[in-house]
């Protein structure tokens, strides 16, 4: 068996994986895991589609359009909630499988002198990272950024190796809807618009493709902001100012004015540490390794710039400091939106910088390879992560911080008991678990480099990541969803009894509303929402009331009307026909 | 002749008759064994007996004290249930359940329909046909996953496979490969010897 076959063998049978894990789970999911932002990016989309659930939408905040142009499609194709929902699963498994093909591509460029057969294993350890199985099986924006951003990366390669007009436009474009997918990716397209102001700088010859890529990117982001105006003012327009805000910059200015205090630069700074902690710990030490590359060649880089030698066609090292940049920019953007949390997963919160993984897992694994110190390095690293634990444990005193999201930490998810949570025991089971693994990983490598057709061992880092990802998976998502196809009877009673003419309303309690799941199955059917006390809407109650199942206004409700429906949820009140 | 032709006739009066005969034993099985869907839950009134089939003289499987609920999933006209208990299917006497029992104060036991109480029973109903297929969906959602994870596991060993073998295919070659590089020295050595016993000559 030659090479090639081994390799093209070594590809399918990964991909083959990542779909046998959408197949494994996609019967289990009916709708949302995480409210209210998923519905945000659906909203947007139903909005093009024809729905109007602006009343449900503005219960939540502003959730950025660009995901939800993948998802105007699947609301035209699909009428059911559960079956729109399902085919954007498939959506985001179809980006994971175009992801390992990517990756190879970026490995081959960046890495040109990599035996073909690592660079597949590599692409299959960077995407079967835990967090991406977990983010493939919901609809937040988290998927697709990650692909996107593998996007970016060979676009940026591209660039620098052949630096076409064609080639600096799509960038451009790219970079732009990334940040119409999430907003916090504005650090990625700083960072890459930053190093490619300084190669333009270094390069003169090249004006004309950096005016072009400028240019596109202003143009572009004049676009997204009309865009954006008109999302806000159609989807979210009865959102109240504060819950509207919340996601944007203007909600951030206090967080910023405290960071600038003395005793809130230090909390920050530990913050910024955390983060560093929790990626380090959820790749194994990858992440680290890649840091250390980006730093020692984006090092060269400067020192070749300040000597005047040739670095033009350097592709690693300036990848190496926009990768740097990015991870800088997006951990700090993360730092900031995070700051003043109560909650403990917001310290480390892994979900707005995981999409960066893949590509520092390649470049880090590529590191760990060449280096002559691999042990000794990964030992170092470890007992540096341990001493970590400090200042992250000194936070969350300090803060008063409780309680942990394991859905927004999905890298060490795993090690979480939710009924017995203790920070210390958390975060001392991270590092002991995060430790073992790197070493493992580095007795791996070891013996790689050491015998000849062994980078099949890799695959016991395959193995590791697989159930990791299912694990997180079955918590989080299959557990919710458990819940919610029993309340898919509401939904199910509503459309079988309505013929077109009749209402359905929702009572606002206060509480965190999970009523876009219903609104969801309802489609075209527009869920009004209605606050306060019943009494005070007799005149214009609908046919069919929706409360949440802890509603305290239940007795009232059932002086009104005859007939209901308990779900898990959510109750259904409505008349009986005669 | 005529031997052959009564021969013939009562071969064919018996096959005819004995068809007939069949038809009518397996008119009468169907009919013992017809049953109608039925989809609920009910408590056994008495100690009872699950048979194999909807017969005393059938094996019996295992036994029910009063009180018990049990899954109902058909009825037969000869006066059985069939039940649903694990992933096996029983019968039991009609006689040894009355339908939906409820505890009512100051009466004790008694059939939900005596006690007046039908919407009661229509809503207990309902949620009861929501709580069968929530479990039916469970357990057919629980065996996918089940062939999905085999699936999982045979493609990272059919991974571990393909090494392996490549990689004792290749330290055969390499092996294979010494060999034939010691026998080239070797002969490179004899011609040589031969060379030089020819010079010295």
């Amino acid at each position: 068996m030659s090479r090639i076959q081994r390799e093209h063998i070594y590809l399918t049978l990964i991909i083959l994986i990542i779909f046998c894990i959408f197949e494994y789970g996609i019967q289990k999911i009916f709708g949302f895991t995480v409210y209210p932002d998923e519905f945000g990016y659906w909203s947007s989309a139903a909005k093009t589609a024809g729905y109007d659930w602006h009343e449900v939408a503005s219960l939540g905040s502003y959730y950025s359009f660009g995901y939800s142009v993948l998802l105007i499609p699947l609301l035209w194709l699909f009428r059911d909630g559960v079956a729109a929902y399902r085919a954007a699963v498939a959506v985001n498994m179809a980006l994971m499988c175009f992801g390992v093909l990517l990756l190879r591509n970026i490995i081959c460029r960046l890495f040109p002198e990599m035996d073909k057969i690592k660079r597949v294993f590599i692409s299959g350890i960077a995407v079967l990272y835990p967090s991406w199985v977990f983010y493939m099986q919901v609809t937040l924006a988290e998927a697709l950024l990650t692909f996107l951003f593998l996007g970016l990366t060979f676009l940026f390669i591209c660039f620098i190796q052949k630096p076409g007009i064609l080639t600096a436009a799509v960038l451009a474009v790219s970079l732009v809807y990334s940040y119409s997918v999430h907003m916090r990716t504005v650090g990625v397209v700083i960072a890459c618009l930053a190093v490619l102001a300084l190669w333009g700088v270094v390069n003169p010859a090249m004006r004309k493709q950096m005016l072009i890529l400028f240019g596109v990117i202003l143009a572009a982001g004049l676009v997204v902001a009309v865009i954006k105006r008109n999302v806000i003012l159609s989807v979210f327009s009865k959102a109240d100012a504060q819950t509207l805000a919340a996601n944007d910059y203007g909600s951030q200015m206090w967080k910023v004015r405290d960071i600038l205090t003395s005793d809130g630069m230090l909390v920050f700074l530990k913050e910024i540490l955390a983060k560093f902690f929790y990626l380090g710990m959820a790749t194994y030490g990858f992440f680290y390794w890649a840091m250390i590359w980006c730093v020692q060649k984006a090092a060269g880089l400067f020192k070749k710039i300040v000597q005047k030698q040739s670095v033009f066609f350097d592709v690693q090292s300036w990848t190496a400091l926009f990768l740097l940049l990015a991870v800088i920019g997006e951990i700090l953007i993360c730092s900031i939106y995070m700051h003043g949390s109560t909650h403990i997963d917001c310290l480390i919160y892994g979900r707005y910088n995981e999409f960066l993984v893949p590509v520092l897992i390649v470049t880090g694994i590529t590191a760990m390879l060449k280096s002559r110190r691999i042990f000794r390095t990964n030992l170092l690293l470890g007992a540096l992560s341990g001493l970590m634990i400090f200042p992250i444990l000194s936070v969350i005193r300090q803060e008063n911080m409780e309680g942990i999201r394991g859905y927004f930490v999905a890298g060490i998810s795993c090690l979480i008991d939710e009924a017995n949570f203790e920070p210390l025991d958390f975060f001392l089971k991270a590092w002991i678990f995060g430790f073992i693994l790197m070493l493992l990983t580095a007795g791996i490598f070891l013996i790689i480099k050491k015998w000849k057709n062994m980078e099949w061992l890799l695959a016991i880092i395959l193995i590791i990541e697989v159930f990791l990802g299912i694990q997180v998976s079955a918590h989080y998502i299959y557990k919710v969803n458990q819940i919610e196809y029993k309340d898919l009877i509401i939904a199910e009673k509503i459309l079988e009894s309505n013929d077109g003419s009749e209402t359905v309303t929702y009572l606002d309690e206060g509480s965190a509303p999970f009523v876009d799941f219903q609104q969801m199955q309802l489609g075209e059917i527009p869920i009004h929402v209605i606050r306060g006390e019943v009494s005070e809407h007799m005149d214009g109650l609908s046919d069919y009331l929706i409360v949440r199942s802890d509603s305290g206004q239940k007795e009232v409700l059932e002086q009104i009307y005859n007939e209901k429906i308990v779900a898990k949820l959510h109750v259904l009140y409505f008349n009986r026909k005669e | 002749m005529k031997k052959m032709k009564f021969l013939v006739m009562f071969l064919l009066m018996s096959v005819f008759l004995g068809r007939a005969s069949l038809d009518v034993r397996a008119q009468e099985d169907s009919g013992d064994f017809s049953v109608t869907e039925l989809n609920q839950v009910m408590t056994i009134a008495q100690d009872c007996s699950v048979y194999e089939s909807p017969s005393e003289d059938s094996a019996v499987v295992r036994d029910y004290t009063a009180g018990s609920s049990v899954w109902v999933t058909g009825e037969t006209q000869n006066g059985w249930y069939r039940i649903s208990y694990q992933e096996s299917e029983g019968y039991i006497l009609k006689d040894s359940t009355t339908g939906l029992m409820i505890e009512v104060e100051g009466k004790g036991i008694v059939d939900l329909e005596d006690a007046g109480l039908a919407e009661e029973m229509a809503a207990l109903e309902a949620e009861n046909k929501a709580f069968i297929e929530n479990v039916e969906r469970q357990r057919a959602e629980l065996k996918r996953s089940r062939i999905w994870m085999v699936v999982i596991v045979v493609l990272i060993v059919a991974i571990f496979a393909v090494g392996i073998v490549s990689t004792i295919k290749q330290v055969k070659k390499e092996e294979g490969q010494g060999d034939s590089g010691t026998k080239k020295k070797q002969k490179d050595r004899e011609i040589e010897m031969i060379d030089l016993d020819s010079e010295e000559e």
